[in-house]
């Protein structure tokens, strides 16, 4: 039977894990949503709804990090 | 997911609705017993086709849409032919439907051009729609994973392959990734990276109207430039290289026919003399046949025969009576002869004179004359039992069972008889294929276009190395830029930061997900192959950076020479440890996967079996699984069993193990 620990987990903790290791900038939330978006449509010929989803996604962390920025 | 239950229509050598009911639960395989060219094969195909609207054939060669129509079925002018799969996935019940027929002016298709196909998917009873329908079927049922629960032998070679010569089994290999979830990340980095370099040429775009930027932000986009201009060449040399690479395999497979054609000859000459054979036997039946016809004149005399029988068995019953009598009556004139002797009545012992001695005497006279009677009955007998024994010689076996035996045999040699002279002229018609092809020339073609492919790969080796020189400067340019105060504070900046964070994370994320997986899967596969080997000193599997797996003692000695049925327990073991890793369960659907396996490897697998996945369904033949010896084996795991019975030559019926039509 198949492992309990399923694919998507393995690959997940692996950018998570390399993530940390380079201290990045980039959120938690935003690899995973990356990710997603990936995993959902992994198998589909038609990359723009990736792309878009990717692109939306990285500008609103850029937005998120700028406000901060001008917070401090 | 599960399957429970297939219905096919018209596909292939399947003639009509057939339905097929799928086991769950403890009891998790379903056995389909077929012999060769029966269709084991396309009913694998027919589930393919349902989900995914492809047959295939060897090197993963569609089969033409024509040829996937049922030949009976096409010649009655019913060119409709479909595939309905029931399955639960995720708890939730889902129907699949895909129908292939001709256009409504067409009469007889002669292209893919001339059919209509429809494809019907329902989630929980509701029918999905447009772009819902084929992502719905990506997230169950991804065909580029499909490979490894619908495997034939074929797949079971390409294992081997990849083992023994990891360099010409890129395909395997990328299907390998696939179902361990690698595109997700190397699609990921492709976009990521075309992003960034979006990214770059905005943030050069922004930055080049900066007094103190201008010079690097030209330097980026001219870098920029050629950075695209180099992806646009890669991009035109993969493809040229891809359609080279795709014929050579097609010649590949056409020298490998033409090796066939030895082959095939001698199956031709064995046919040749088998039809000799069967055409004797036939002839021998049919004399035999004429035999009994001439003692036809028997049927006629039966009814009297019977009588005779009947009068002949009554005077044979009272002959028997006579015997019995025979001995009491010569036992008492014994007596009454000693009474007369001794003069003294053997009743009641008084002297015997008078009239009593006269009545003793009279009784004597009349047992002696009845005795001489029953001497003349009993020489008789002799004469009554012969004549029984030839009645009964001639009324032993009706000749009508006789004959209608005889008859059955010869249907069965002329059944034989014209499957060998169908074989026979497929045989010719391939030879004659054959024939027309020139060895020499195709083997040449494969030569210069393996060669041309190969001179593309180089060039585009050279390329991706530039590509790689202008990406550091372009990444060097970007990091200069970027530690000035105006350039951080751009919004393309920090995109080109973000973009640029991101493709380091997936990059090194690729590699750490490769060496992660081959672990897992080597972990899992080293399991099965100790499960399956019958060699106690093998001690676990090792798996390389290609996913080929070299067999390991318990000294860690790799094992460096492996039998035929070694490689295809390496193979099934590797089988196993994707399914493992990769997949959240599902069923596992083999065609002839015993093919080279001695009989102790078969036990283990048959063991094993029932435990690689939720759902096991084995397309096999009675040579490579024993119904007495082997099944068994597989005991209460077996929930269904069927059988794919020959009806004609593109006529073949699914029946179920109780006899039952499905």
């Amino acid at each position: 039977m198949p492992d309990p620990v399923t694919n998507d987990d393995v690959v997940l903790d692996v950018l998570l894990q390399v993530r940390e290791q380079q201290r990045s900038a980039v959120s938690v939330a935003l690899v995973r949503e990356i990710y997603d978006l990936q995993r959902r449509y992994q198998f589909e010929n038609n990359r723009d709804r990736v792309v878009v989803g990717i692109k939306r996604a990285v500008e609103a962390e850029a937005d998120r990090l700028a406000a901060k920025d001008s917070a401090t | 997911m599960k399957i429970k239950r297939l219905q096919i229509k018209n596909f292939m050598p399947y003639y009509g609705v057939q339905e097929i009911l799928f086991p769950s639960g403890p009891a998790n395989v379903c056995v389909i017993y077929g012999d060769n060219m029966r269709g084991k094969t396309s009913f694998l195909n027919a589930i393919r086709f349902a989900f995914f609207g492809r047959a295939t054939a060897r090197h993963l060669r569609d089969i033409n849409a024509i040829d996937l129509f049922n030949v009976e079925a096409a010649e009655e002018g019913d060119w409709t032919l479909g595939v309905t799969i029931e399955f639960e996935h995720d708890m939730v019940d889902y129907e699949v439907r895909r129908e292939l027929r001709t256009l409504a002016h067409v009469a007889r298709p002669q292209t893919k051009e001339d059919l209509k196909e429809s494809f019907f998917v329902r989630k929980g009873g509701v029918p999905l729609a447009g772009a819902d329908l084929g992502f719905e079927m990506n997230q169950v049922l991804p065909e580029g994973i499909s490979r490894f629960f619908l495997f034939d032998g074929e797949l079971l070679q390409e294992y081997e392959e990849l083992v023994l010569n990891p360099a010409n089994a890129s395909k395997i290999k990328d299907s390998i990734e696939a179902v361990l979830g690698v595109p997700a990340l190397t699609k990921g980095l492709a976009e990521l990276q075309a992003l960034l370099s979006q990214a770059q040429t905005a943030q050069a775009e922004d930055l080049k109207h900066s007094k103190n930027l201008q010079a690097q932000a030209e330097r980026q986009i001219t870098i920029q430039r050629d950075i695209d201009s180099l992806k646009t060449q890669i991009e035109k040399k993969s493809k040229e290289k891809g359609s080279f690479d795709e014929r050579a395999v097609e010649l590949q497979s056409r020298l490998e026919q033409m090796s066939q054609a030895i082959d095939l000859e001698k199956e031709l000459l064995k046919t040749q003399s088998d039809i000799e054979k069967a055409g004797s036997t036939l002839k021998e039946k049919r004399a035999h046949r004429a035999d009994l016809l001439q003692e036809g004149w028997v049927s006629i005399l039966q009814p009297r025969l019977t009588m005779l029988r009947r009068d002949l068995e009554e005077d044979r019953a009272t002959l028997l009576d006579a015997f019995a009598e025979n001995a009491n009556l010569r036992k008492e004139a014994a007596e009454l002869q000693t009474a007369v002797v001794k003069g003294i009545c053997p009743l009641c012992h008084t002297e015997l004179k008078g009239a009593h001695a006269d009545k003793v005497g009279e009784r004597l006279g009349a047992i002696e004359g009845r005795l001489e009677f029953l001497e003349d009955q009993s020489s008789q007998f002799g004469a009554i039992q012969r004549k029984l024994d030839a009645i009964m010689r001639l009324q032993g076996s009706p000749l009508a069972d006789r004959v209608i035996t005889v008859e059955q045999e010869m249907r069965a040699a002329s059944v034989r008889l014209s499957e060998l002279g169908q074989r026979e002229r497929h045989l010719k018609a391939q030879l004659e294929e054959y024939s027309g092809r020139d060895t020499e020339r195709t083997r040449a073609e494969r030569e210069q276009v393996r060669a041309v492919s190969a001179s593309l790969g180089r060039d585009i080796d050279s390329l991706r190395m530039k590509l790689l020189g202008e990406q550091r400067k372009l990444d060097q340019t970007a990091r200069l830029m970027s530690r000035n105060p105006v350039a951080r504070s751009q919004k393309s900046s920090r995109l080109v930061a973000l973009y640029s964070s991101l493709e380091d994370i997936f990059e090194k994320g690729v590699a750490t997900l490769r060496d992660r997986q081959r672990v897992r899967v080597q972990d899992y596969a080293s399991n099965a192959f100790r499960n399956l080997t019958s060699e106690p000193d093998y001690a676990q599997l090792e798996i390389n950076e290609n996913y080929g797996l070299t067999i390991l003692d318990a000294k860690g000695r790799s094992v460096q020479e492996r039998s035929a049925g070694a490689e295809q327990i390496v193979a099934l073991s590797l089988i196993d440890g994707l399914n493992r890793a990769g997949r959240r369960g599902g069923p596992i659907v083999m065609d002839t996967p015993f093919g080279r396996l001695d009989w102790v490897h078969r036990a283990n697998v048959l063991r094993y079996l029932p435990e690689m996945a939720e759902q096991v369904i084995l397309l096999v033949h009675e040579g490579e699984l024993d119904p007495q010896r082997e099944l068994p084996i597989l005991g209460p795991r077996v929930g269904a069993m069927y059988r794919i019975k020959r009806i004609g030559a593109r006529h073949s019926q699914i029946e179920s193990e109780n006899g039952d039509i499905a």
